[in-house]
């Protein structure tokens, strides 16, 4: 069903039956995320609509847009965009400016950090990474303590005996005394 | 620039690495084999808690402490040149050495060179509401208090306190790490004449 909507697209028509969002307002410098995939309602729309659970969402995005993307990360500019969904297409199909990624109604309750690539080559696009620095090379997690037992010790600090310290006499000591 | 190596700190301000906490209490096991009259291991456990008090200065990193990402403080004994000097004069006479002056003036040296690992040295501090002689620092033992515990026995007494400041307590933060990664060439360097 959904390849034959493919291929109807690829003729040059649109899908019927299919929502299709679009990322509006998207350029090079932001890119707006549509919130209400989000929006319980918006999504019961979309499945209502579709009477299957799987949704095509098609992403619109200039020529310019994505060559000037891709030729950003490739210098390193990192996006950090988050790619939950499978991409449907290759995007170097013959559609023109469009990339397909199909979402289970289950992915579509995606978190709301997630926006979608503008790259025509999201491949490139990597999951981020959980930011180092929080950490600063020190983990601490919440270790368990086994408790043998517990006691109340009753004392009187100034009655308590005082550490003393364990001295070793070494060879250099002695040799420098003789 | 202040180069100072301490400052008295009020009894609320946050605990932090080379704060001095003297008159600590601390809990060991006693230095023993445990009494195997008792029947049960924890019956054995519970005979062998000690209670002590030292002085002690905290070993913890300031960032970890400020950000709590821990929650046990590290913590190092010391103990005024004087009270150091009683014991090592022991230590020698148990090995039939004569603790002379000269042989104490000798292993005070070695301890500010870092020649004797386990030792570091913090200077005196005449001035102020708080006076100290030398302190030696002994990295041998090596207590975990919780945190909570002690920063509310500090609130508790209400006192001033000696804080070391850096770079001198990342001096003695070194020669903490020294200690233990220390290594001994079992074939060392030959002289070079």
């Amino acid at each position: 069903m959904i390849s034959q909507k493919i291929s109807t697209l690829m003729e040059g028509e649109f899908i019927t039956g299919a929502e299709e969002c679009l990322i509006s307002g998207a350029t090079t410098d932001k890119i707006n995320r549509d919130r209400s995939l989000s929006n319980p309602s918006k999504k019961s729309d979309l499945a209502e609509k579709e009477g299957i659970d799987t949704v095509v969402i098609i992403l619109t995005f200039s020529e310019e847009d994505a060559l000037k993307a891709y030729s950003e990360k490739s210098i390193g500019k990192d996006y950090s965009v988050k790619y939950l969904w499978k991409r449907l297409l290759n995007p170097l199909s013959i559609v023109k400016n469009k990339l397909f990624f199909q979402a289970s109604e289950d992915q579509l309750e995606f978190p709301e950090d997630t926006a979608a690539s503008m790259s025509a080559w999201p491949d490139f696009c990597k999951k981020s990474e959980p930011d180092r620095r929080i950490w600063r090379g020190i983990f601490s997690p919440q270790y368990s303590r086994k408790v043998i037992f517990t006691q109340q010790v009753n004392a009187q600090i100034e009655k308590l005996p005082r550490w003393k310290p364990y001295i070793t006499i070494d060879r250099r000591t002695i040799d420098r005394n003789e | 620039m202040n180069n100072l190596w301490y400052e008295e700190v009020a009894a609320d301000v946050r605990l932090t690495q080379g704060d001095f906490i003297f008159n600590c209490p601390l809990l060991s096991w006693k230095d023993s084999s445990i009494d195997s009259q008792i029947k049960t291991e924890i019956g054995e456990l519970k005979q062998s808690i000690e209670a002590f008090y030292a002085d002690v200065i905290v070993m913890s990193q300031a960032c970890d402490l400020k950000q709590e990402k821990v929650r046990n403080v590290v913590l190092c004994p010391h103990l005024s040149l004087h009270e150091y000097r009683i014991s090592w004069e022991e230590a020698m006479k148990g090995k039939n050495q004569n603790p002379t002056e000269k042989a104490w003036k000798s292993h005070c040296e070695d301890i500010c060179d870092g020649y004797i690992w386990n030792l570091s040295i913090l200077n005196t501090k005449e001035k102020g509401h708080m006076k100290i002689e030398h302190r030696i620092i002994d990295f041998h033992d090596i207590y975990t208090v919780p945190l909570k515990f002690l920063e509310s026995l500090l609130k508790e007494r209400g006192l001033l306190r000696l804080l070391l400041l850096p770079p001198y307590r990342e001096y003695l933060s070194q020669a903490f790490a020294r200690f233990f990664m220390r290594v001994g060439l079992p074939v060392p360097i030959t002289k070079i004449i």
